[in-house]
């Protein structure tokens, strides 16, 4: 129940910590995409991760710090 | 001014202010000082006045600052900055400092109002560079919801409780940022929480001007204000798009507005979702609603006319 939700979108990845999370909602209000909602827990999660642009909004506003949004670096070799 | 990415990145090589804090979920002070503290470049000392901020956030053994910090009491958090900055400058003069460091004093509504108001007084005139931040929640919270000077007119608080006899707070509030920008100092800006953009560019250029600024910040509080605890960005946006907590800035001595709502909403939208304004709604104190839209409106005309000559930025 508290393991990491983890939603990803190509090289994108969202990630929210539900211990941390304490269900203000800050991150729903500020989403300009309307992607994440609370649970029936009053946890954050992501409703529809297809939506999502990645922008970052929420990891920068969440209070305390359950979000965070990256993209993964494709290594490439040097002889390519 | 960074974008969003940008402010992820310095955020992600230095956090300055970490989570774990004890702070209530939906409180407006954790993201006020996150997003002011992010926006800064420079290295950063910070001076933290008694409140909820530094109750909920440095409980023994363990701190939620990655900054040096220093908790003083109520009333001297701007003295205590003025006189760190001192230091910092002699030491700079005499080649012992060569890093630019920004100070930044976190106060309050009842250390910045009321108690620490002479202190900060003294230090905007004395014209110390450092930056004063007012996150301001309208009553003295930590202690149990008592009204201060930033309480609104006919709100209801511990100490000015609705009865039969009275309605809540029956003095107006004072407008601290009104009183920061006669002293003339070189940046003054009155921000919410709601627009967190707006927060982070009025910090940036605090930071880069040579003398004190003075930021005041609506910031929410779901135990005094009683709303649900999932709403706080929602209310402070509703405080600005009533006109209640217009977001304007004074750089040096002119008045810029920065968003002007499309428009205008009544009060009662703002007030409605809130347990202390709660009794106005009853048959009886109709009248009250009525005198707190003059207000507001006359607060809004005298603003307008004040950043008439200027267009909005």
């Amino acid at each position: 129940m508290n393991a990491m939700k983890r939603y990803e979108q190509g090289e994108f990845f969202l990630e929210i910590e539900p211990r941390r999370c304490k269900g203000c909602g800050v991150c729903v209000q500020s989403c300009p995409k309307g992607v994440l909602v609370l649970n029936g827990e009053g946890k954050a999660e992501a409703k529809d991760i297809a939506q999502c642009v990645f922008c970052g909004i929420c990891e920068q506003r969440c209070p305390d710090f359950a979000i965070s949004v990256y993209k993964v670096r494709v290594l490439q070799p040097s002889w390519v | 001014m960074p974008n969003t990415k940008e402010l992820a990145r310095r955020e992600e090589m230095h956090q300055r202010f970490t989570g774990a804090h004890a702070l209530c979920a939906g409180c407006g002070a954790p993201i006020c000082v996150r997003t002011i503290l992010n926006a800064i470049e420079e290295p950063v000392v910070v001076v933290n006045a008694t409140g909820c901020l530094e109750v909920a956030t440095t409980r023994y053994p363990t701190t939620a600052w990655n900054v040096p910090w220093i908790h003083v009491a109520f009333e001297n958090a701007a003295a205590v900055a003025s006189g760190i900055e001192t230091a910092y400058r002699v030491l700079r003069r005499r080649g012992k400092i060569s890093r630019e460091i920004r100070f930044v004093a976190f106060g309050g509504d009842g250390g910045t109002y009321d108690i620490g108001l002479q202190a900060l007084s003294g230090a905007l005139e004395r014209g110390h560079r450092f930056i004063y931040v007012c996150y301001d929640n309208e009553a003295y919270m930590n202690t149990g919801n008592q009204r201060s000077g930033a309480t609104p007119f006919a709100a209801q608080t511990s100490t000015a409780p609705v009865g039969e006899r009275s309605f809540g707070k029956p003095q107006r509030r004072k407008d601290l940022t009104e009183i920061a920008a006669a002293h003339h100092i070189p940046y003054v800006a009155q921000a919410s929480i709601s627009d967190w953009y707006d927060l982070a560019r009025k910090a940036r250029q605090a930071a880069a001007v040579d003398g004190p600024a003075f930021l005041n910040v609506l910031s929410t509080c779901p135990r005094g204000w009683g709303y649900p605890t999932d709403q706080a960005v929602k209310i402070a946006r509703l405080a600005v798009e009533t006109c209640y907590w217009p977001l304007y800035e004074v750089i040096e001595g002119r008045w810029y507005l920065n968003y002007i709502p499309e428009e205008k909403l009544p009060i009662t939208e703002w007030l409605r979702p809130q347990k202390r304004f709660a009794h106005l709604f009853e048959p009886q104190n109709r009248e009250l609603l009525h005198q707190i839209q003059q207000q507001v409106d006359e607060a809004w005309e005298k603003l307008l006319r004040k950043c008439e000559r200027y267009e909005a930025l």
